[in-house]
């Protein structure tokens, strides 16, 4: 896998070579990445480091890779860039926030947008100066994606979004929304859905964060009122919005999960010192579960970086991400309630509270738990429809 | 069921197994299979993947034969594969009792015990002796004895047992995962299969959303067994079975397989109360490979021990195992 590794020619580094290589430029630059690996309670603070983190990586050259060059990437793949997320939670990362985006939104555009326009946004969504949302729920239309009312009217070489999502994830700190949008009858469900590439300072606009359960702003309602879209800006095929949407949830529930797994597994390292003996055999039972994700995590990016399509099988990582989510914070909340339950002043107290309370819901958003066990029970196990 | 997420060449080794066992049993099966050469004293294998296929073939079938015991030898210049006479099959211990279990024991074949401090033990066949097994019998595979231990000889003593101690717990784990994770696709195959042709209410049973959420999880806990078990045989194939992640395999086969088995009882209904139905001996069987090298809960609390005492998790595999 050719790439070109900062300050070299395209090496065509093998991974291992390129792990000890990334693992070397971040001890190296501790001084400079320390402040921006850091963790803070303020969610907007977080987001911010980690826009500052994403301006650093590029600057090194390492934003860049794991993408196309086309589009304005370095080369390498996904398999890349999961050697970086490892080694920057290894170095203290507290995790990428609203740049989580970039495994889930980033390979959806590159896939089936067109390159002109990729190549316009994927640079500065890389280098932090612009994130994403996804716009997919609505109000009357969650688990029954297929139902989803906001639609987009052709009229000459636009189109005019009008409808309102919900749940939008990142949407108050995004300059772009990919959105979901009915495009034809509301009788063709999934088929009359196209995916289209919103920019969030158009006309028209308007975001209203939602305060979740944990205190964070991290969703929004994002209402659409005649927001005029260029035709450049459809993702994939106008009526095939379905086909691109699930590509975008297979990374949402796959590849993702192995971004969580590190923080999973840096969760559990830092926990340690307030474990007991007699906590020994949950806590060997968590870091199983984890063990579970990371290798079937690692099975999902090894299929994508062969080339192979990611299908229902997804479900599976997603699953086993979220109960091992829930599974971890509750032997916290087991072990060290009182921080959980009435947190002091220190970030690490609040952060851990933040973080308990958004494991409770881990398990509805990107498609309910009871969704994944339907897809795996219809499309893996091939057992009848209701 | 997802054997498309697995890797085709240790597939391949495993079907064929499957073969081998619907018409041979025992030590022909292991010829048949040519696992007498993998294994063999000859020239070691560095490779036992076709072994952890065999074994995983063994489990779905739920055949019988000693390629558990003999796997767990390997490397070792014991297992007399290619020598005449009979094989020499490891046995396992089973916690802190004196009894050993030994997975496919042949009327002729000796037994080789490790006893801490004194090294690898053989005892002739006529110095075992078998413990009835309660009834109803399930297969007669693991076989639980008495080993009269004044009657062996010393094959490696315990200065010499160190490196070879800790490679045969990590076959051996292997090896066992390997058999619980066949078990456990044949558990939830006949659940399933038994889920499609049940009719209540003047329906398939496993239309209702609550039959398939039992069947979907169950799938999932098996998947990830699959996937750790998967890449630990891959790196096996390179070199020495990392203590780590094979006690991490051992114990996630133990763990998913009892789920597994809760989930199959629960998914069939009161037929899994019945012993003539085939998820009875395999859990029973199951439960006894749990045990060996190392049982799924006391694995699982040395690993929260030693996070605990540590302060870190260890990765056990990572993306330069799946790298094209």
């Amino acid at each position: 896998m050719g790439i070109a590794v900062p300050g070299e020619a395209p090496s065509g580094l093998r991974l291992p070579e390129f792990t000890d290589r990334f693992r070397q430029w971040v001890t190296a630059n501790e001084g400079e990445l320390a402040p921006v690996l850091d963790i803070r309670s303020d969610f907007g603070e977080r987001v911010q480091l980690a826009r500052d983190l994403r301006r650093i990586l590029c600057e090194h050259g390492w934003g860049q890779v794991g993408w196309p060059v086309d589009v304005g990437g370095a080369g390498g793949g996904v398999l890349h860039r999961g050697v970086i997320y490892e080694e920057l939670y290894r170095a203290g990362w507290s995790g990428p926030t609203i740049f989580e985006h970039l495994e889930i939104i980033a390979p959806t555009l590159v896939r089936y947008g067109s390159p002109g326009f990729v190549a316009s946004v994927l640079p500065e969504f890389l280098n932090g100066s612009r994130a994403w949302a996804q716009g997919f729920s609505e109000s009357e239309a969650g688990s029954d994606l297929a139902g989803l009312r906001t639609r987009a009217e052709l009229d000459g070489d636009a189109y005019a979004v009008n409808g309102v999502k919900i749940w939008t994830s990142w949407a108050k700190y995004a300059d772009w929304c990919l959105a979901l949008v009915r495009t034809g009858t509301a009788e063709e469900r999934h088929r009359g859905l196209t995916m289209i590439a919103i920019d969030l300072d158009s006309p028209g606009v308007l975001v209203r964060p939602i305060t979740q359960s944990n205190g964070t702003d991290e969703l929004a309602e994002v209402a659409f009122s005649g927001v005029r879209v260029p035709r450049t800006q459809v993702v994939g095929d106008v009526g095939g919005g379905w086909r691109v949407a699930m590509y975008l949830l297979a990374h949402e529930r796959g590849t993702l999960s192995w971004l969580k797994q590190c923080a999973f597994r840096q969760r559990i390292a830092t926990s340690a010192k307030v474990m007991r003996e007699d906590h020994d055999r949950e806590l060997g039972g968590v870091a199983l579960q984890i063990a579970g994700v990371r290798a079937a995590a690692a099975n999902l990016l090894g299929r994508e970086a062969a080339g192979h399509d990611i299908g229902p099988e997804a479900a599976f990582n997603k699953l086993l991400m979220t109960r091992t989510e829930q599974n971890l914070f509750n032997l916290l909340r087991d072990v060290d309630g009182i921080r959980i339950a009435m947190p002091g002043d220190a970030r690490e107290e609040l952060i851990l509270q933040q973080e308990y309370l958004f494991s409770r819901i881990v398990t509805i958003y990107g498609g309910s738990q009871q969704m994944q066990l339907i897809t795996i029970a219809r499309h893996i196990l091939g057992l009848d429809n209701d | 069921m997802t054997d498309g997420l697995r890797p085709e060449d240790y597939l391949a080794y495993r079907d064929a197994a499957r073969g081998v066992l619907t018409r041979y049993e025992g030590m022909a099966a292991i010829r048949a299979s040519g696992l007498d050469e993998v294994l063999g004293d000859a020239e070691p294998a560095d490779d036992l993947t076709p072994a952890y296929a065999f074994l995983e073939a063994q489990g779905y079938r739920a055949a019988v034969t000693p390629a558990l015991g003999i796997l767990g030898l390997a490397a070792s210049a014991v297992t007399a594969l290619t020598t005449p006479g009979p094989a020499t099959l490891l046995a396992f211990p089973l916690g802190a009792t004196d009894a050993v279990v030994v997975p496919g024991l042949l009327d002729s074949s000796a037994v080789a015990v490790d006893r801490l401090g004194t090294g690898l033990i053989t005892v002739p066949r006529s110095a075992v002796t078998v413990r009835a097994e309660p009834a109803p019998v399930a297969d007669g595979y693991l076989s639980v004895v008495d080993v009269d231990l004044t009657a062996g000889r010393t094959l490696i003593p315990e200065e010499e047992m160190n490196g070879w101690r800790l490679s045969m717990l990590g076959r051996t784990r292997l090896g066992a995962a390997a058999e619980m994770i066949g078990l456990i696709d044949r558990i939830l195959d006949d659940a399933i299969a038994y889920a499609r042709q049940r009719v209540q209410f003047g329906r398939s049973v496993s239309g209702f959303q609550a039959m398939q959420h039992l069947l979907a999880w169950a799938a999932t806990e098996r998947h990830q067994a699959i996937c750790l078990f998967d890449l630990a045989v891959a790196r096996s194939a390179h070199g020495p079975a990392e203590p780590a992640l094979t006690r991490a395999v051992k114990a996630m086969a133990g763990r998913v397989l009892h789920t597994i088995v809760q989930a199959a009882t629960q998914a069939t209904g009161a037929i899994s109360f019945t012993w003539e139905y085939s998820l009875n001996r395999l859990h029973r069987r199951g439960l006894g490979l749990d045990l060996i090298a190392g049982a799924s809960a006391d694995l699982i609390a040395e690993m929260g021990r030693e996070i605990r005492i540590l302060g870190s998790a260890p990765g056990l595999i990572d993306l330069c195992d799946v790298a094209p």
